[in-house]
């Protein structure tokens, strides 16, 4: 049996479960009282945005939109044997999609963006486009994003001080912090 | 593609322990005992470990991270290892934090930097690093609980994602935070850095706390 659909982009909002996870960021992130929400324009994340947004306005950001895959849109793991090809080479692209180092530089000044607000910004935004940030801050290669794990609803907290940004918090999952219930995502 | 987890790592730093006098001494060595804070803190975790399937727990012998270790572990045991102590200042324990940066301007910046008398960072990567290896092939496949310092977790925790060291020294590590490192198909990935059980009600308050040896560390050692 073909495995599910791979939508990076698709129209495809948050399920019952998502919009729990959600609530519980919302409840996480209550005490940072952030004046911006920010959000990639896929459906799945300005629905989470909006919750943890309560009263406040949602801005809603392309940049942050989740890796590219162009022509691959839609089909499944089983379709795109070359995806674990995509990443492994930061230069590889989809055909007509993009590869991590197009992800990170079109994501960069969003998160730039954000980090120089006056007060404390939170960015909804997807799995790779994270875990390619927060390598970038980590220094880590990018083609090490994909051992950071980003679960759905996990919050990552960075901190601009002193000399650029630092990782002050990675992938906090208030349902489940000790990731008792979770798994390991080894591809996307 | 979802991978069931095999096994996980915890790496927690102690609870809170003030490392720095009030007339700004920095200590490292034994003296500094975990706080009333510290202890409700310990407990904390020590409730939220309770559901977690793990035999002993690893800490390094130093009094903040043994007392947290015990509180932790509740019925289970502990295990305590002087290969996980906190860097050594060496003949600076207990100095000015100004005159423990002039004197090597580049410990903690350069990971093979050391004050008189003391570690840097890759002695103690060399220290820790194979002690951790060992506690995880004594454990069998069971997950596994640590509980050590922040300068020792930043260390290890660069070991095992490949970063390099002196990156490694800028991630943040509150008091009484988990880390969790998880294997699956025959390799390391993270799980999530310095979360604590309190999440963000009580971030601010630790960073005020630590705010001298924190800022300390950042201006004069990077």
């Amino acid at each position: 049996m073909p495995g599910a659909p791979i939508h990076t982009r698709g129209p495809r909002g948050i399920s019952k479960r998502g919009g729990i996870q959600a609530e519980a960021a919302a409840g996480f992130l209550e005490p940072l009282g952030a004046e911006r929400v920010l959000s990639s324009d896929a459906r799945r994340a300005i629905e989470t945005a909006e919750i943890i947004a309560g009263s406040r306005p949602v801005e809603v950001v392309p940049r942050l939109a989740g890796l590219h895959l162009g022509e691959w849109e839609g089909l499944s793991l089983e379709q795109m044997p070359e995806l674990p090809d995509v990443l492994s080479d930061p230069e590889r692209r989809p055909p007509s999609g993009e590869s991590l180092v197009d992800v990170l530089e079109r994501a960069r000044p969003a998160l730039e963006d954000a980090l120089s607000s006056h007060g404390d910004a939170i960015d909804v935004s997807h799995r790779m486009t994270n875990a390619v940030l927060l390598a970038e801050i980590m220094a880590l290669p990018l083609t090490a994003a994909g051992a950071i794990q980003q679960d759905p609803g996990g919050i990552n907290v960075i901190e601009r001080r002193g000399r650029g940004p630092t990782v002050a918090m990675l992938n906090v999952s208030p349902l489940d912090p000790l990731r008792l219930e979770s798994t390991v995502a080894t591809l996307v | 593609m979802a991978a069931p987890i095999e096994r996980r790592l915890y790496l927690l730093r102690h609870a809170e322990a003030p490392n720095v006098t009030a007339d700004g001494r920095l200590v490292s060595s034994g003296a500094s005992p975990v706080s009333e804070r510290g202890r409700a803190q310990a407990d904390a975790l020590g409730a939220r470990f309770s559901e977690v399937d793990f035999g002993t727990v690893h800490a390094s012998d130093m009094p903040r991270a043994a007392e947290t270790a015990k509180r932790l572990a509740g019925d289970r045991g502990v295990e305590l290892h002087e290969e996980l102590r906190e860097i050594s200042l060496g003949d600076l324990d207990g100095a000015l934090a100004e005159e423990v940066f002039s004197t090597a301007p580049r410990f903690l910046s350069d990971p093979a930097a050391s004050l008189p008398g003391g570690e840097s960072p890759l002695e103690v990567r060399d220290r820790a690093g194979p002690l951790l290896e060992r506690v995880l092939a004594e454990e069998g496949g069971r997950d596994v609980v640590v509980v050590a310092h922040g300068g020792v977790n930043r260390v290890l925790i660069g070991s095992l994602l490949g970063l390099g060291l002196e990156r490694a020294l800028r991630l943040r590590q509150d008091w009484a935070s988990v880390n969790v490192l998880e294997h699956a198909g025959g390799r390391w990935w993270v799980g999530c850095l310095n979360w604590t059980p309190w999440g963000l009600e009580e971030f601010d308050h630790t960073r005020r706390v630590t705010a001298l040896s924190e800022e300390h560390w950042l201006r004069m050692g990077r």
